[in-house]
């Protein structure tokens, strides 16, 4: 059982090297297919003992 | 004897094929299982949850640890209706398609980390190797 | 004697198969563009099995939870402790999950025709059958469409 979390309680423990990182997925529509990419970013932090946590950062302007 | 070194070695495929999708002998430990023990392992079409059935135990990959082996009874199959108990944070859960519900005899199991996925089961303990619900 | 040189060789495959390397077909819109709807065939390395060495934007193929019958090939878009969108595609920048322990959060790529995590939440790893590393189509000419599948988390 996970729990939803909004975005302030979700990103909260960003405020460890921290670096922007994205990952282009698509929207494909059948009209032969038409793909628009949608891109989402991501800090990649990396804590002191390698662990490495992704937060999702993409917003209303990201695409 | 090299000749027949090599005749063994290639029979080794063999015997690892059978070890994974029709028999094995398992270990069981711990505590939470009428177990506790050395158990035969059937293997064949145990994914599939309609080759379960209610009060086998089965052991299956740990969904919070792929590494490690869970072995427990299961209690409810896909669509079954479960009374659940602390810690699972509702009273009463429905199973999805393809997932069943298990529990130790006696145990961190469903109530902690939800129904399963029947993928992740690897066998049904037939026998020991010296010798047995809100809505169905 | 036949019959023993054919099982013998059949098991060895099938061991190959199981632990090294697989071969196999794949079907559907959800990973459009990368993989086409119809006729590819992807190469899966199956050291990867049980999501071991598996990082943030690979490709995989797994077990669908739903149904060990089928099997469904995804991008890994969320590691364990990450947190990330439940459904950021076209509410959408405010609802997050935190992916749990021993789980993969798996979205298609092509995020408009895709049966998900969005739906079936997390993936537990140790449904993870192998890693994608390369396609073939063979409705390409023969060489037969072959190309690499990359990791797409990339820096900015």
């Amino acid at each position: 059982p996970t729990t939803i979390r909004t975005r302030d309680q979700a990103l909260a423990p960003l405020a460890t090297n921290c670096r922007l990182k994205e990952l282009v997925q698509w929207e494909c529509q059948f009209k032969e297919y038409v793909c628009s990419p949608f891109k989402r970013l991501f800090e990649h932090c990396i804590a002191p003992d390698k662990s490495a946590t992704n937060y999702e950062v993409t917003d209303t302007y990201t695409n | 004897f090299l000749r027949n070194t090599l005749i063994a070695i290639s029979w080794v495929p063999v015997l690892l094929t059978i070890n994974n999708n029709v028999v094995h002998i398992a270990q069981v430990k711990g505590t939470s299982m009428t177990l506790n023990d050395w158990v035969l392992l059937w293997k064949f079409g145990v994914k599939n949850p309609s080759n379960l059935s209610r009060d086998d135990i089965i052991l299956f990959k740990a969904p919070t640890n792929p590494r490690k082996v869970y072995c427990k009874r299961v209690k409810g199959l896909p669509f079954d209706t479960i009374d659940t108990k602390f810690p699972y944070p509702k009273p009463q859960v429905n199973l999805p398609r393809g997932h069943i519900w298990v529990e130790g005899d006696n145990s961190i199991d469903s109530n902690t980390f939800g129904p399963i996925s029947s993928g992740l089961v690897i066998g049904k303990a037939i026998t020991i190797v010296p010798w047995k619900i809100s809505k169905r | 004697k036949t019959f023993s040189y054919a099982i013998r060789s059949l098991c060895f495959l099938h061991i190959i198969h199981m632990y090294a390397y697989e071969f196999t077909e794949t079907r559907g819109e959800s990973m459009l563009p990368t993989l086409s709807a119809t006729n590819d065939y992807v190469h899966v390395l199956k050291n990867f099995q049980n999501g071991r060495g598996i990082k943030m934007g690979d490709c995989i193929v797994a077990l669908k939870p739903t149904d060990p019958n089928h099997r469904i090939c995804k991008r890994v878009t969320g590691m364990p402790g990450d947190l990330v969108l439940v459904d950021p595609s076209t509410e959408r920048f405010g609802t997050y999950i935190k992916v749990p322990e021993g789980h993969v959060w798996v979205t298609g790529d092509n995020l408009s025709h895709s049966l998900d995590s969005r739906t079936y939440n997390a993936l537990p790893m140790g449904l993870i059958m192998g890693k994608i590393v390369a396609a073939n189509n063979f409705d390409k000419p023969f060489i037969w469409g072959f190309k690499w599948i990359n990791n797409t988390f990339l820096d900015v």
